[in-house]
Order: structure tokens, then sequence, then C-alpha cells
């Protein structure tokens, strides 16, 4: 089945596309999806989550590709892009989201063209965007996402995610595979009981939680440097630790000095949290590391581009079978040479 | 009112709870000026639009659009000033357009003729302006049917379109079944260098053209044809003409909305000043506050009066507030009785109350009657003066100072324990003297005191606090503290005619807060 005809079939209405470096093929893999969706005249919406400094990428072009779009697609972008764009458009709503290129702006499409899309920068706001795609009449939303370490991040938010991965991340093949791995083993994580997701929600602070639904809150700014400061709070009662944020190599590592971690689950925000070192994180695993989140990631498939922009590349035919290899029971699809077989 | 009283009788906090929606309602409220003695019609007008508003059902529709009203103010002042408007300025003219009619047509079915001066001028000719299809949408595009050029152009890039989409299939589809190869979406392929013979194939193909190579690969893609070549160049010039057109059309629009410039301007204007009165409507509902009685004699009576702030304070710790009555009929009154009586509490209510009213707002009473001020003093416990430098004393004087250089225009002046912390005999001196002089001027004084004999007087009415009512005078035992005379205090006002003696509960307050009993008796030595 055709990548889009598994979108409508599990009725996915948002999707985000994450890439895991730049110029792993986001792009190439929204405007692939974009392609797909109209041949099967599905209505799309498309929206991006914007980031400080994204009017730089403006300045030198370099960054951002245009995405191009048709008539009938429904965007949501700020101001400045829509005015640089050369696609026609019809202002729908102007949402009084503001970003660093201006207003969010969500139009619809009424001549093709190309337009660089800036969305909302916050969870929230790209809730409501996606909310008033729909409205509109988008039957799937694209977000062209990003993975934060501190806000949430797209693929918490939308039913799926597609993940972009290619020859930019490594000269070395192995080291593709192994990221894009660990990339998936990441978002793929299971998430954890209600009633402990209902603790932390109230919380909402990184914690401790014992067998008796007890909490502490230890007295940290930020989780990244503090794994000293949870681990002294472990104790033989405990029964899951919440780490809000980013969960680095330090922090697992404090942790992994507690006697009694081996036995307690890890929870976290979502997979796009984890920034460890692979070899480590690997190793914790068999050894027994137990991690669970709270907003659970649907990892749809993964898009491979074999070209780097530093010129070298990889047979994309062998890059697709080792991946296939590594990454059993999800779909993989080589957007930059040919697609997806019929 | 300077910044100090404002501050000082908890005006800013009410102020802040006044939350019009629109940028033209807090527009119009941080330009908001206090009604004084003179404006009482103008006045009278005011309370009457918040009493229109309250009572009518439609608030909640009026409300409805005015959370969807932008400040387009900016895009008038573009217009105003020649520039072309953007689509999406246009859209948001259009849809000021839209929502001004619907406003409109709600305030018209509220039939109160308070809200007459109220009237917002629809302006559906410019409305048209903006919707050419009569699509009666909320939405905006440079419409084909804004000019028959722009029409043609459109129609003639959509055939173009068609036509190489055409071409570039039949071409795609030739090519693959020729050469027995699958594009890709951006119509390249990949070819392995192992293939020798296809590559030999595909050089002479002439619809293929080289568009990359490595030592793996290359990479064709379609070239293409001189038709199609012919058709993007063609398709690139309409685009120009395009927009050039649209540009026109722009142009032509925003000459329309300046011409009408002074009436959007107009309207944005009484939108500010309904969600204003809206906004005063709302808290004066929240607040269950009512339309004080506005009177040109010097009197401020007020039943069952409320400070909002400590209210709220107060119902934060479960703890229920006392409505307090008062009736100010003479120049000059006293507040006397208890400490912890609340006594500063009422003066503020009083600065509070007159505050609210000079603003038009609603008042937090039962029921209140008062004239307007020119000038609304306070002096009590005064934090920003002592914060400058000054002692406790020095900022009284201060305060007293500017009170009395305005007592020639109608003041309210409130005063907390004037002198108090001066030694007795010259502040006795300087407070009788104070109230000797307010008492001629055309002002309402009220001071909280504790000396006698300033009360003595019958040009001055004297107001007592109730004070301690314990049930027991032996009752109280040791876990009563400062927090539980709260319990007993009555802090109702009574007039009383002046007894020559202020009732003194200082030292029960100081027993009940549990002072040493040696300290206690030996004071009430030196009362006897």
């Amino acid at each position: 089945m055709r990548l889009i005809e598994t979108i409508k079939q599990n009725n996915y209405e948002t999707v985000s596309i994450i890439g895991l470096a730049k110029n792993a093929g986001k792009t190439v893999t929204l405007n692939y999806l974009i392609e797909e969706a109209i041949n099967l005249n599905i209505k799309t919406g498309i929206t991006s989550t914007g980031r400080d400094g994204e009017n730089t990428d403006l300045i030198t072009k370099t960054q951002k590709p245009a995405i191009s779009v048709t008539e009938g697609m429904y965007v949501a972008t700020a101001k400045k892009t829509l005015m640089l764009s050369n696609a026609k458009a019809e202002i729908l709503e102007t949402t009084g989201i503001s970003t660093a290129m201006g207003e969010v702006i969500i139009i619809r499409v009424r001549q093709k063209g190309n337009i660089q899309i800036a969305g909302p920068v916050s969870a929230k706001d790209m809730k409501y965007v996606a909310r008033r795609l729909k409205y509109y009449g988008a039957e799937v939303v694209f977000i062209d996402g990003a993975i934060d370490r501190k806000a949430v991040s797209s693929p918490a938010i939308t039913d799926a995610c597609v993940i972009a991965t290619g020859a930019v991340l490594s000269r070395d093949m192995k080291k593709v595979l192994e990221k894009t791995a660990h990339a998936v083993e990441c978002y793929s994580l299971t998430g954890t009981d209600e009633h402990v997701k209902n603790i932390v929600r109230k919380i909402n602070k990184t914690c401790i939680i014992s067998e008796d639904g007890k909490t502490l809150v230890p007295d940290i700014k930020t989780s990244i440097t503090s794994g000293k400061k949870i681990s002294e709070m472990i104790s033989e009662k405990t029964t899951h630790v919440f780490v809000k944020g980013a969960v680095t190599s330090a922090l697992l590592k404090d942790l992994w000095e507690n006697k009694y971690l081996r036995g307690i689950k890890l929870i976290i925000e979502d997979g796009t949290k984890i920034f460890t070192d692979i070899n480590m994180w690997n190793e914790m695993r068999r050894k027994g590391l137990k991690v669970e989140t709270i907003n659970t990631i649907n990892v749809l498939a993964v898009t491979l581009n074999p070209v780097s922009p530093e010129g070298y590349f990889f047979d994309s035919e062998v890059l697709k079978e080792n991946m296939k290899k590594v990454l059993t029971g999800i779909k993989i699809v080589d957007v930059v040479s040919g697609g997806e077989e019929d | 009112m300077t910044e100090n009283t404002i501050k000082n009788v908890n005006f800013d906090y009410i102020f802040n709870e006044v939350k019009p929606i629109t940028e033209y309602g807090i527009r119009t409220k941080q330009e908001a000026k206090p009604f004084i003695k003179g404006q009482e019609a103008d006045l009278k007008a005011e309370f009457n639009k918040i009493g229109a508003f309250i009572e009518s059902r439609q608030r909640r529709d009026i409300i409805d659009v005015l959370k969807h009203i932008k400040n387009i103010l900016e895009t008038i002042q573009r217009a105003k000033s020649n520039q072309v408007l953007d689509e999406v300025e246009l859209f948001e003219i259009k849809n000021f357009l839209i929502l001004v009619e619907k406003m409109d047509k709600i305030l018209r079915g509220i039939s109160n003729n308070d809200l007459k001066l109220l009237q917002l001028t629809p302006l559906p000719q410019l409305y048209e302006k903006l919707d050419p299809a009569h699509e009666k949408l909320n939405t905006f595009y440079i419409y084909d049917e804004y000019s028959q050029k722009l029409k043609k152009i459109r129609n003639e890039k959509r055939q173009i379109e068609k036509n190489i989409s055409l071409l570039k299939k039949r071409i795609r589809e030739e090519i693959q079944e020729k050469h027995n190869i699958k594009l890709n979406l951006k119509d390249e392929v990949t070819i392995s260098k192992s293939q020798k013979d296809k590559i030999n194939e595909l050089n002479k193909e002439v619809n293929l053209r080289l568009f990359g190579e490595n030592y793996l690969n290359i990479i064709y893609k379609i070239k293409n044809s001189e038709e199609i070549d012919d058709l993007e160049k063609r398709y690139e010039e309409l685009t120009f003409e395009e927009d050039d057109e649209e540009y026109k059309i722009r142009q032509k629009l925003s000459v329309s909305i300046k011409e009408f410039s002074h009436i959007l301007q107009k309207n944005t204007e009484i939108i500010g000043e309904i969600d204003y009165l809206i906004a005063k409507a709302n808290y004066a509902q929240k607040t269950c506050s009512v339309e004080p009685e506005i009177i040109n004699e010097l009197q401020i009576t007020i039943k069952g009066g409320r400070n909002l702030k400590l209210e709220k304070i107060l119902k934060d710790k479960h703890i229920e507030y006392v409505p307090i009555d008062l009736n100010l009929n003479k120049n000059v009154s006293c507040i006397t009785g208890a400490n912890m009586g609340g006594k500063t509490v009422t003066l503020r209510m009083i600065g509070q109350i007159a505050a609210m009213a000079s603003f038009g707002m609603f008042v937090p009473c039962e029921y209140a009657r008062l004239c307007l001020f020119e000038r609304i003093f306070i002096s009590a416990g005064d934090n920003q003066s002592i914060e400058k430098g000054l002692s406790t004393f020095g900022a009284e004087i201060v305060n007293l100072k500017e009170a009395i250089k305005s007592s020639d225009l109608r003041c309210l002046i409130l005063i907390d324990e004037l002198a108090g912390g001066t030694n007795p005999k010259e502040g006795y001196a300087i407070t009788k003297a104070v109230v000797n002089y307010l008492k001629k001027k055309d002002c309402i004084t009220v001071l909280t005191t504790h000396y006698d004999n300033i009360a003595n007087d019958e040009d001055i009415k004297n107001l007592q606090v109730k004070g301690l009512s314990l049930p027991d005078e032996t009752d109280f035992s040791k876990q009563d503290n400062i927090d539980s005379i709260q319990k007993y205090m009555d802090y109702r006002l009574i007039e009383v005619n002046y007894s020559g003696d202020i009732p003194k509960d200082a030292l029960r307050i100081a027993k009940m807060a549990g002072i040493d009993e040696e300290i206690i008796k030996d004071a009430e030595n030196y009362l006897k």
C-alpha cells in the first residue's frame, strides 16, 4: 500500500515530517506526499513548526526550500513568507498568532506556485492551526516538523510521523543505519500507564513516583545537569522516575549509578527528548533500562535520501536493502530516486 | 487623583479588572478621564449606557463580535498615505466591514435610547468592492471578477498549464515505453554505469539530457521540447502581466479605502467605546455593583459599601467582609474607634467608591448617593513618599499641603491619623486646625483620629466603629491571638453625638494578643 493510502486508511489527520538532520530530505518527502495526495484527490493542508532565526534562512535562501503547492491546497504560514510566494492565495483567516516572520495566515491556494512555510512555534498554536486547516477542508494536514529539546516536539502532537533520513547523516552507511535505527527505536517507545500519565501531567515537573503513588519533586531548574540530585531521591520504594525535557548522556549516567534504577521505569515526555550517546543507550537497554513515554509517537515510514549535499552518495538500492534489515515492520521509501512501487 | 491616591484607594487594582476585548476598547479605557463636578449629566448618560448593556440580552452577541475584531488602524493609516495594501490587509478591512455590519444589526435590536448615540456606520458600498463575486464569504482574493484583463490572463495561464502537463505526460510515457525505464516524480531516472547498452541508448534519446553523474550512476532528466519551452516562456510573461494587473486592482481598492478612511476610523472609535462600556458592565455585574445616584449637593451616602480589593483578599482566606453604611452630610467627618476597627479600610472604601463613580463605573454597594468631585486626595500609610526618603510625618505633610492647596475646588479629602506619629500635643493642635480650616470649604473631608476633642464641634460629624463585642469579658483565653480579634470586632459605624470619650479598646486588644499580664495591669493603673 502506498504511504498516502496508509495515512487515509488509518484516518490520520495530522502527519509530521521530521528530518534526522538538515538536508535529510524532509522537503523532498513533503513534496512527495503532496504529489501523492494530489494523485488521489486528497485535500491537504500544510504548515511547519517555526523556529527562531528562520528569517536568516530566507535571506541566505540556503535552508528551507520552497514547497510546491497547487490549487485547492490549504496552507498556514507567516505573512512575510506568504508575500514572497509566487502562488496565488485566497486569504481565509488571520490567526493572531505571531512569529518572527509575522502573523500566521491561513490561505487556500488559488493558483499553483512555490511557497516557503513558517508556521507557529508553540504546541498550542500548532494544534489550533492544524484544527483550522481541517475546518476549512484539509483532509490531511502535513506538518514540516522539528524536534525540540525544550518545547513539545511536533511528532508528539500529530497522529503520525514520517522520518526523513539519508546520506547526510554520515559518510559511513553503517552509521546512517545505526542513527536511523536508534531514532526509530526512541520514537517508537511505548506509552506508560494511564495513572502514571495522570500523576505526571498534574505535576508537570521532573519527579520521582513511589509505589504508594506519592511523588517527590527535586529542586532543580533543568534536568540536564541534575542527574545526581534525582538519583539521591530514588529509593527502594520508587517505581517511576519522570524526567521533563531532554535526556542526555550525563543525566542517564548519573541515574544509572543508582542501584535501584534497574527495577524502575524511566518516564520521558516523548521519544524525541532522547539525546544520548547511542552506544551507551544500547548498552543500558541491554542491561535492563526501561523507558516509557507520556506522549507516544506513531512512526509511519522512513524516507531515504541517498545523496548528501557534500557530494557523496550511496547506492540507493543498497541503502534501502540495508535499512530494511535494521528496521523491520516499517515502510521505507526512497523519495529521491523512485518513490514507492505500486 | 494623583498616582498615589489611585494606589491608596486601590483604584489601580479595580481599573485593571476592567478588561475590554479589542485594541480599540483598551485604547478607550487608557484614554478615559474622570467625570468631575459639572459633568453630572454626562456621567448619568454613561451610567444609562452601562445599565442598558447590563440589561440587554444581546450583550453576549456583541462580545462574540468584539472577539473577532482586529486592529486595522495601521492599515487605514497606510491607505491614507497612499500605500498599496496587500491581500492580507484587504482581507482585514473586508472582515472589519462584515463585523461592523453584524454589530450594527445587533445594536439596532436593542431598543434603548441611551445607546442610540453609539451609532456605527456600515459601509456596504465599500464592502461590495471587496466582494465583487458576491460570494458573501469572509475570505479575500484578487478575484477574476475584478477585471476582464485579469480573467483573460488567468484563463490563458490555466490553458497553458494544461497543455504543458499534457505534453510532458506524453513525452514521459513515450520515453518510459520506448526505453523500458521508470522516471521519478522529478522526471529523472538513475541508471547504473554497468548497464552500458542502456546508457548508449539513452544518450541518443533527444528528449533526455544528462542531469548528473557519479562513479556508480548516471542520472537523466527529461528535456523540455521547444514547444514546452515556448509555452513556459509565455506562462512566465503572463504571470508578470497578472502581477501587474493585480497590483493595479489593489491600488484601486486602496484608494477606495482611503476615501472611507474617516468613517472606518470613526467606527473603530465607537467600537472602542462599546467595548469599554461592556467591560464596565461585566465588571459591575461580577462585583454586584449598582448605579450610584449622582447629586449636586455636597454629600456621600453609602449603604453596604465594600472595598473590592480587601473583599477579594478576605474571600481568598474564607473570611467574610462586613459591608459598611455611612452618611457624610457635613463638610468634615471624623471616624473614631478601636484600633483594628477597620477605620483605614473604610476610608479607602469611600475613596474607592468616589473614584469608581467618577470614572463612570457602577459602585460596590447596595445603594450610593454622592456628588462629583474635582479632586480626590488620600493620605493613608503613604508608602511612595516614604520610599523617597520622607518620614511618615513628612509624607503626611506633603499630602496635606497638596490637598489644602486644592481645597478651593470641590475635593474629597481622606486623611488617616493625621499627625499620629508625632507628639500628641502638637499632633492634636495640627489636626484641630486643619479641621477648622477645611470645615469652611466646599469639600468633604473624612479623617480618622484617636485624639479626643477633635469632634467636639457641632459642625463636625462623628462616626464611631462599634468596636469589640466580646461574648464575656473573662472569656478570652490564651489561645486567642491577634487573628481572632476579627471574630469579635464589629466594624460597623454608628453616628454618635460627641461625648468627650473615645472608647479605648487598645488595651483589650493588647490583652487578647497575649501581652504580659504585668504590663496590662500597670497600664490599667495609669488609666485610673
